[in-house]
């Protein structure tokens, strides 16, 4: 099944494609069978790392898998080639990933079903290579500071809002999907993977049928998109919004935010009953996305007030007492059950998480204002003792000289 | 007048009374549930039995399991880069509970340990997957450890394990310390409630619950535990308004919408009947096949008299589910329709049905209602057969004690009595008056066995004694209704029939006099005591509106005709013989319908003519 896939990779490896891009591996498959690693069940894209002599950096080169068949082939392709699109769109914003070179073909020869050797056209496109991955931040939350976790969340909030500010919503984020970048000297966090995300301005490519299943990854995936309807446009922004929520909440935290939440038995039967009726809204073929929205917005009306979201600062949490309450409004804020009671201020977010850096910051300075005056108390209270050990010994040889 | 209408009792729409389940632990991930006694029975002042129970562990659906596992997946697929990394290991353990995988999970929780040794979560992490993979011993000994170390979490876990034993004791022990490391935590007083409501304290439930309420007003649990103990402390006006806040923040939950639609009842307002049946009606549109929903819809809606509505309810449910109390159910609205012949028809296909998947006591319910709607639609035969061909295939005992069993017991010697064949009636009346059979059982054989000492084999010494008996179970009832006035009514008559007038008038005073059969025959009986009275207007004008006030013919016309007895005889005494002879000949004809307590009034009548 995975023929062509390997197909490409023998081609292209150490291989020099366009010769400009060498060095050229794949990352994202195994090599030899051509299967998606780490469980990337839903890829549909092969990537490779590969050196521009061009640019003398390190590129990203992503493929079309040249084995999707089928009724979905032609549609993905489209999304494939939308997402060069929006990276065409990008181009010159800092905090936005780069496209290196658009949609260009390679041709390989693969064997068709009767075992003929074919030419196939692969469409591909390069993006600048990033590799500051910030996973550690979250799988090992407890070993960083907490200002330094707050100012890499601004960070992502700022690269998260600069797809938006160019209508562009991600819909797939997740902290793989964030990668650090350095740009001018400063250290960014940069969105990558737009290969669910969605142009806003554009018109709709595919219909409802084609999302039928869940789409992103479901750690970070708000309810109405848990439930299947993540291809309505008006719900993709707040889509990224939660995802944010969560990711804020798994900085300081060892337990998923989803993994939490689902914790919560109103949040489970909120849930149970929301995606039944999106399931019984379906099977009576009411796709129409005004009405799914208007009957998703009664529902979660109606269910939403039993949720309760779980708190940043429970057990375990890394989460400084000083802006415990901050970030646990800020996270509700974000994550609420009611999308349209999701917090889409920039600025107001940013406010928030300046507050909470304000009240970390002033706590450790307390802290070391503390100990300083402990300190400070300490070497006095020592001069004493030795002062008075010092007096006490004048004494002794002056009553013994007596 | 004997009072034989209070004889027939009311089908009721077979309901499934399931235990009413409440969360003993803090973490509703896996739920530790126990079972209270349901509504209703709280109500009635059942208390609740605290036994061992088992975990009841609910991770995600499959489908979520399979969408989970590959983010797992790609989290072990860094194991590498971050394996020594105690959080890591403790994030990857619990997403492996939530994916159902275990033994991942135990794997990786006991490599955190040993990373962290010292580290209090992690210890507490390893305990919870412990406990899920059902090892309680292992998770109590870690949380027992954590919990003396001043861990509240640990402690509230040592809580729910006890309860889960059985040992209330020793939980209250470990709450006890709960509440000394915080005494403000909401998980604390959650415990607390849920605790004295298992042990039957719903006083101090109450108080525990509101005091959790107030840091967490949006749990539904709590507003729904908060109103299963309003129901123990008999409150029920209190435990549907916690019920109404639980409905209102979840209108999808069958449990508080069952509680609901039970206290809703219990209620009788009829606003609050007709919201809950809204609600019920709102959840089966999402949940169509809820049977206990079902039940609880059809039943509110057949109590508010609104029948068509309650069979559109159970026909829809009867095209999806095969079950019995469904179908018994339509047999009652059946009977309600007066089609007593498809009422027969569905009852024997609901016993079928169960019989099928051996639910026995849907087989008893079903049963009771199809012998009562054979002896009702005069089918008096196949009544006797069903009910003596049941009898004698279960264990007679459990059937006489027991709801709705004994009523098979009751259409049996009443039937016998129909077919003429009283000695086997009075042989089985009297050997079952002896055995410790259920009260309105012992009441209808003692009515039965008057019936005939005062109307068969007349015996009035006999037919009082059976009075006494009947009149002494039903006042040793808690609550006096309809019966009690029945049988009051036929204690008044059998004296009258021996002539101890004084007695019989003292104790008529007590007697409730109104409209329908039952408060009918009252004024017939102080009719008939004001004849021997010797007050015959009187008498005759009390006779005159019982017969005004009964609904049934078949009482119309046996009042008419023990009228026509009583001034019969009495005119016959002054030696009036013309006036007595029309009215004796009016007492000595067989009236229609259903003659046969009259039938030796009837032969009396015709002998004292043919003397005249």
């Amino acid at each position: 099944m995975l023929e062509n896939t390997r197909t490409l990779i023998r081609a292209l490896q150490n291989a020099t494609l366009d010769e400009r891009y060498s060095n050229i591996e794949v990352v994202n498959r195994d090599p030899s069978s051509g299967s998606p690693r780490d469980g990337d069940r839903g890829s549909f894209s092969v990537i490779f790392r590969a050196f521009d002599s061009a640019t003398r950096q390190h590129v990203a080169i992503k493929f079309f898998d040249p084995s999707q068949q089928g009724f979905g082939a032609n549609y993905r392709m489209t999304l494939f080639s939308r997402e060069v699109d929006i990276l065409q769109r990008l181009r010159g914003k800092r905090r936005c990933l780069q496209l290196v070179q658009p949609l260009s073909e390679m041709a390989i020869s693969v064997h068709d079903s009767q075992e003929n050797v074919v030419k196939v056209a692969c469409g591909y496109f390069v993006m600048e290579w990033l590799d500051g991955s910030i996973e550690a931040y979250f799988v090992n939350h407890q070993a960083y500071d907490a200002l330094v976790k707050l100012a890499l969340f601004r960070s992502m909030v700022l690269g998260v809002f600069a797809l938006h500010r160019e209508d562009i919503a991600h819909r797939d984020l997740k902290y793989d999907n964030l990668m650090q970048a350095r740009r001018q000297d400063d250290e960014l966090v940069v969105p990558i993977d737009l290969g669910t995300a969605i142009d806003l301005t554009s018109e709709p490519i595919g219909g409802a049928q084609d999302y039928a299943q869940p789409v992103g990854a479901r750690l970070f995936a708000p309810i109405e998109a848990q439930c299947g309807l993540a291809h309505l446009r008006e719900l993709s922004v707040y889509a990224d919004i939660y995802a944010l929520g969560c990711m804020l909440h798994d900085l300081f935290n060892t337990d998923f935010y989803f993994v939490r939440l689902l914790e919560d038995p109103g949040f489970q039967r909120c849930f149970a009953a929301c995606n039944r009726r999106v399931a019984q809204l379906r099977s009576d073929g009411d796709v129409d996305e005004g009405r799914l929205l208007n009957h998703w917005n009664e529902l979660i009306q109606l269910t939403g007030n039993q949720v309760t979201l779980p708190s940043i600062a429970t057990e375990g949490t890394s989460v400084p007492n000083a802006a415990r309450d901050q970030l646990d409004r800020l996270t509700h804020r974000l994550t609420s059950v009611r999308y349209l009671n999701r917090l889409r201020d920039l600025n107001a977010i940013l406010r928030m998480v300046a507050s909470a850096s304000r009240a970390i910051a002033n706590q450790l300075a307390d802290q070391r204002h503390r100990a300083v005056r402990l300190a400070h108390r300490q070497r006095r209270e020592q001069r004493r003792i030795e002062n008075l050990a010092r007096l006490e010994h004048v004494q002794q040889e002056a009553l013994s000289d007596a | 007048m004997l009072s034989t209408s209070s004889n027939v009792t009311r089908e009721q729409m077979a309901v499934c009374d399931e235990d009413a389940k409440v969360e003993v632990g803090v973490e509703t991930y896996a739920t530790s549930e126990v079972a209270l006694p349901p509504v209703p029975k709280l109500l009635q002042g059942e208390r609740p039995v605290a036994k061992p129970q088992s975990v009841h562990v609910s991770y995600a659906d499959e489908s979520m399991q399979d969408a989970l596992s590959p983010e797992l997946d790609r989290l072990l697929s860094k194991r590498n880069e971050f394996g020594s990394s105690p959080t890591y290991l403790a994030q990857a353990s619990s997403l492996a509970v939530l994916c159902g995988r275990l033994d991942d999970a135990h794997r990786l929780a006991e490599d955190a340990r040993k990373e962290a040794p010292e580290d209090d979560d992690v210890a507490y992490r390893y305990a919870r997957v412990a406990f899920y993979r059902g090892d309680r011993e292992a998770a109590a000994t870690v949380w027992r450890q954590l919990a003396d170390g001043g861990d509240l979490r640990s402690s509230l876990r040592m809580v729910e394990l006890c309860v889960l034993d059985g040992d209330l004791e020793q939980a209250d022990t470990w709450l006890r310390r709960a509440m000394e490391l915080d005494g403000l935590d909401w998980r604390v007083h959650m415990l607390a409630g849920t605790l004295a409501l298992i042990a039957g304290r719903g006083a101090k439930s109450i108080h525990h619950h509101r005091l959790a309420l107030a840091e967490r007003p949006r749990s539904v649990r709590l507003h729904y535990t908060l109103a299963l103990a309003h129901a123990l402390t008999g409150h029920v006006a209190n435990a549907l308004r916690a019920i109404r806040v639980a409905v209102g923040l979840d209108p999808f939950w069958n449990v508080t919408l069952v509680a609901w639609a039970d206290l809703c009842r219990e209620d009788g307002a009829p606003r609050g009947v007709a919201a809950a049946s809204r609600a019920l009606a709102r959840f089966l549109e999402l949940y169509p096949d809820d049977k206990a929903v079902i039940e609880r819809h059809a039943r509110l809606l057949y109590e508010q008299g609104n029948f068509r509505a309650a069979r559109r309810v159970l026909s829809e449910a009867r095209r999806r589910l095969q079950d019995a109390a469904i179908v018994n159910n339509l047999g009652i609205l059946a009977v309600r329709s007066n089609n007593r012949r498809l009422a027969v028809q569905e009852f024997n296909h609901a016993r079928q049905i169960a019989d099928s998947q051996h639910d026995h006591e849907m087989v008893e319910v079903a049963t009771a209602n199809l012998v009562r709607a054979l002896f009702q639609s005069d089918a008096v035969d196949r009544a006797a057969a069903t009910s003596s061909e049941y009898l004698s295939a279960v264990t007679e005992q459990s059937l006489l004690t027991a709801d709705p069993g004994y009523h098979i017991a009751d259409v049996l010697v009443r039937s016998y009595v129909r077919q003429h064949r009283l000695s086997d009636a009075i042989s089985l009346a009297q050997r079952w008056m002896k055995r410790e059979a259920h009260p309105e059982l012992r009441t209808s054989l003692a009515e039965a066995l008057v019936c005939y000492f005062s109307l068969v084999d007349v015996q009035p010494e006999q037919a009082h004694e059976f009075a006494l008996v009947a009149h002494e179970v039903q006042s040793s009832l808690p609550t006096r209704g309809a019966r009690w006035n029945g049988t009051l009514n036929n204690l008044v008559f059998t004296l009258i029939e021996l002539e101890r007038l004084d007695e019989a008038e003292s104790l008529a005073g007590q007697l409730r006099a109104g409209p329908g059969d039952a408060g009918a025959v009252v004024y017939a009986t102080r009719g008939l005591l004001a004849i021997r009275r010797g007050r015959v207007e009187k008498g005759k004008a009390l006779y005159e509106r019982g017969i005004s006030l009964a609904v049934s013919k078949d009482i119309k016309s046996r009042m008419r005709q023990k009228l026509s007895w009583e001034l019969g005889t009495y005119w016959a005494d002054r030696g009036i013989l013309g006036k007595a002879r029309r009215l004796l000949e009016r007492a000595s004809v067989p009236i229609k319908g259903d003659d046969w307590p009259m039938r030796d009034i009837q032969r009396r009548a015709s002998e004292l003519l043919s003397q005249l």
